[in-house]
């Protein structure tokens, strides 16, 4: 194969350190699938803990592919050459099972732009036995409804022990079932298991379900002793620079915070902590193993971490001696540590308040305080940072001209806090990034309203003209692809058929400014009839939600009394502090409970 | 200081330059090996290379030099736990720097693909110019790259080796098949390459090496 015409080929050859044994006799093939490039799939913890699970098992050989990138995709048509998995370059389609993790909805049109590259149909119902089981997990799938059509099981939850299940379960029955009564069995059999084609929907003209017919409520799965569970001590190292190129280990899973926009902070409840120890030997042969020179310690909060400090001490040789680098992602502003930062070689901080004031902070239930933001800011300017990134959202409930305004004011507030704080000579950055606030389903707000292009245009413009100063610098997403991604969130199963017009109209890589094309998707739904504004719509309580047949866990009622309290803007405590009742307590998993 | 000399084959090949830097650091540190770090806000690990290899060609003679004392077992220890294709074959210890990346300035590539032996490659020195087009970032070029071609040989009909300059002056072979293409009207088509040998001048690199270490 001639790589001379493509860009960064190492992406699509394998090679790499770490990789499994792949000459092993299995009897069972699966390939983990990431509708995205190779850079930024093999940055997905997800895939890496699934992908030795599934290798660990004798039955089964586990291969990886990603979404390639245009010009080697021209290159397999020009060539007939179908859609390969990287380690045995076997074709997709030769297969016994493709897993796809779904981790943003801006993936789904390349779902259809890799199974069109395999040569797959793209319909669950036009696959027999003979073609591989198609399988879909990652974060979308708590509402995977879109793209459900074109699956045959969805994953609810942490995929340790269900995918597992599903794929012995596989091995053991593949030419003993059809594939309709697999497909009845793992659903009877596996929880977490959604069979999209065991439900069905009945919608009024406006699109509101009016019943949704379904043998059981999907139960989401996930694990609940987090040092019991596996967490792999190695990783395949890339040849090429990924998006996120170091050493990866889990703190913990779900976040006390209860923030109400943030979906994470929802389905990934309740919060369960790796031990001290366990962390300290996880990273410890990590390091040993990979030979990263960095190592991120991830979780959706890494600041409410018990026991970061012992484990930051415990990880010292591995920074004195093998020079490696700790990064701490999401730290909130209430639990930042400024001499933690200025140890770790760290250039520019980020910070998240996510409104301007603290009324509407108090909406989204962020429980970070205006003293919050003086003594990260002061205690990092101190340290002699002197850029500072600091995230927001727009379009969130509630929100009014005033509540933008304080955005600008905190901008200047902070660029003054420098002035009478700084140690560095710079002049101080500030960037401000300002996403659309997206209504998620299973959070107290999948009720409200996406907010208007003109509400937003307002907004923007408004910032724009207040904020003209040679200190600060704005950014945000854009509206269109925020508009379609909020449209994904909660829509419903009509949409694969818009999914699937827009790919033959040239979507792909939605996530890629470059080369989104919404028209491709207007176009779309004009042929289908369907109005795209139907799924920005504020929904009615008493509505029947497509995710409805889910059971996360977390009851209905208390996302109605959370987004009821946010109206009042009234805040609720961190999980940390006092039990909440959101439905998870009877677990007795919580820390407060115990 | 450790001077290795290395091969770069099957998926290896396709890494590049700036690649290979950060694989190797990082296969050091998975060997445990201890290697001498730079001063400054970012340490970093004392390794020089010898001139990158274009991407796409295989190679049996790519060198670093690493500031280390721990070289017991180094050719092990490193070969464990290198990606695939990459295989140290060779060590030479030494106190100096051979400074690789200015000393080596020609390689030598064997050129394979069906008829490439039956267009008598050694008539380019008899040419008064070789003309090769191109286009980089900045559009279309035409460059003459008589000079960069120190030798030219049919090895059969199928096969040819040539010795190119390489480094700081540098003929890419993929250019240099193009060239064959445009002035000799060799047909288009995927060519194995393989650098077979690189030079310190005229001098072979293993050669130089031994003598560097007298």
């Amino acid at each position: 194969m001639n790589f001379n015409e493509v860009q960064k080929p190492s992406r699509y050859v394998g090679g790499e350190f770490g990789l499994p044994d792949m000459n092993m006799q299995a009897s069972s093939t699966f390939c983990m699938c990431f509708p995205d490039t190779y850079e930024v799939g093999m940055s997905n913890l997800g895939i890496r803990i699934l992908y030795y699970i599934l290798n660990q098992q004798p039955q089964l050989r586990c291969e990886r592919c990603f979404a390639p990138w245009g010009d080697y995709a021209q290159y397999l048509k020009e060539n007939d050459l179908p859609l390969a998995s990287i380690e045995t370059k076997m074709p997709l389609k030769s297969f016994d099972m493709l897993g796809f993790s779904l981790s943003y909805e801006l993936a789904y049109s390349n779902v259809l732009y890799m199974l069109d590259l395999a040569g797959i149909p793209f319909r669950s119902k036009d696959r027999d036995e003979n073609w591989p089981l198609l399988i879909a997990g990652g974060p979308c799938v708590v509402n995977a409804e879109p793209v459900a059509d074109f699956f045959d099981i969805i994953n609810v939850g942490e995929g340790e022990e269900m995918l597992k299940n599903i794929a012995l379960a596989y091995d053991e029955n593949k030419g003993k079932m059809s594939k309709q009564e697999f497909l009845q069995y793992v659903n009877d059999n596996i929880e977490g298991v959604y069979v999209p084609s065991l439900t069905s929907f009945e919608q009024n003209e406006n699109g509101v379900v009016t019943k949704i017919n379904t043998p059981h409520k999907t139960k989401r799965v996930y694990v609940r002793n987090m040092d019991e569970s596996y967490f792999p001590d190695k990783a395949i190292v890339s040849n090429i620079e990924l998006v996120h190129d170091r050493a990866v280990a889990e703190l913990f899973r779900g976040c006390a915070n209860g923030c109400r926009f943030c979906q994470a902070g929802f389905i990934y409840r309740p919060v369960r902590e790796r031990s001290v120890e366990k962390m300290t030997d996880i990273c410890t042969k990590l390091i040993a193993n990979t030979g990263y020179d960095e190592l991120s310690l991830n979780s959706l909060s890494t600041g409410d971490y018990s026991g970061l400090k012992q484990l930051i001490q415990n990880l010292q040789p591995l920074v004195k001696e093998k020079k490696v680098r700790l990064a701490l992602p999401s730290l909130r502003l209430d639990t930042f540590d400024g001499e933690f930062a200025q140890n770790n070689r760290l250039s520019s901080l980020t910070f998240a308040p996510e409104a301007g004031t603290q009324r509407l902070r108090d909406v989204i239930n962020k429980n970070v305080t205006m003293e919050d933001i003086d003594s990260s800011v002061i205690s990092a300017f101190e340290r002699g940072f002197s850029t500072v990134k600091l995230y927001f959202m727009m379009g969130l409930p509630t929100e009014t001209m005033e509540d933008i305004d304080g955005i600008c004011e905190l901008a200047y507030h902070i660029k003054d806090l420098y002035y009478k704080h700084r140690k560095s000579k710079k002049d101080i950055k500030i960037n401000i990034s300002c996403a659309t606030f997206i209504p998620k389903p299973h959070t107290p707000f999948q009720w409200e309203a996406f907010d208007s292009y003109e509400n937003i245009s307002q907004k923007q413009a408004y910032m724009r003209q207040k904020l003209r100063n040679r200190n600060i610098s704005l950014s945000w997403h854009d509206y269109e692809s925020s508009t379609l991604e909020a449209v994904f969130a909660r829509g419903d199963r009509r949409l694969a058929n818009v999914i699937e017009q827009a790919y033959k109209n040239g979507a792909k890589f939605d996530g890629w400014t470059e080369h989104f094309k919404f028209d491709a998707y207007m176009q779309a739904f004009e042929q289908f009839g369907l109005d795209y504004k139907q799924y920005l719509r504020e929904r009615n309580e008493d509505e029947i939600l497509p995710w409805d047949y889910l059971d996360m866990g977390v009851d209905k009622n208390f996302l109605l009394r959370e987004r009821h309290k946010a109206y009042q803007a009234k805040c609720t405590l961190s999980c940390n502090k006092q039990c909440n009742a959101c439905g998870l307590q009877s677990e007795g998993l919580c820390n407060v409970n115990r | 200081m450790l001077i290795v000399k290395y091969t770069k084959k099957g998926s290896a090949c396709y890494v590049s330059h700036v690649d290979t830097l950060r694989t190797i650091n990082r296969t050091f540190s998975r060997a445990d090996v201890s290697v001498d770090y730079s001063e400054g806000f970012n340490p970093h690990m004392l390794v020089f290379f010898s001139p990158p290899n274009a991407v796409g060609v295989e190679s049996e003679c790519e060198y670093f030099a690493v500031s280390t004392k721990d070289e017991r077992d180094f050719l092990n220890r490193f070969n464990n736990n290198a990606p695939q294709g990459f295989v140290a074959q060779k060590m030479w210890v030494t106190d100096k720097n051979p400074n690789l990346a200015k000393e080596i300035t020609r390689a030598e590539y064997v050129i394979s693909g069906c008829g490439i032996g039956k267009i008598k490659v050694e008539n380019i020195f008899d040419m008064p110019e070789f003309n090769v087009s191109f286009s980089d970032k900045n559009g279309e070029k035409t460059k003459d790259y008589k000079s960069f071609v120190l030798s030219a040989k049919t090895m059969g009909d199928d096969e040819i080796c040539v010795v190119l300059k390489y480094g700081n002056e540098n003929l890419r072979p993929d250019r240099f098949i193009d060239g064959l293409v445009q002035n000799f009207g060799l047909g288009k088509q995927d060519y194995k390459i393989t650098k077979t040998k690189v030079f310190a001048n005229d001098v072979f690199a293993d050669d130089f090496l031994d003598n560097f270490m007298k």
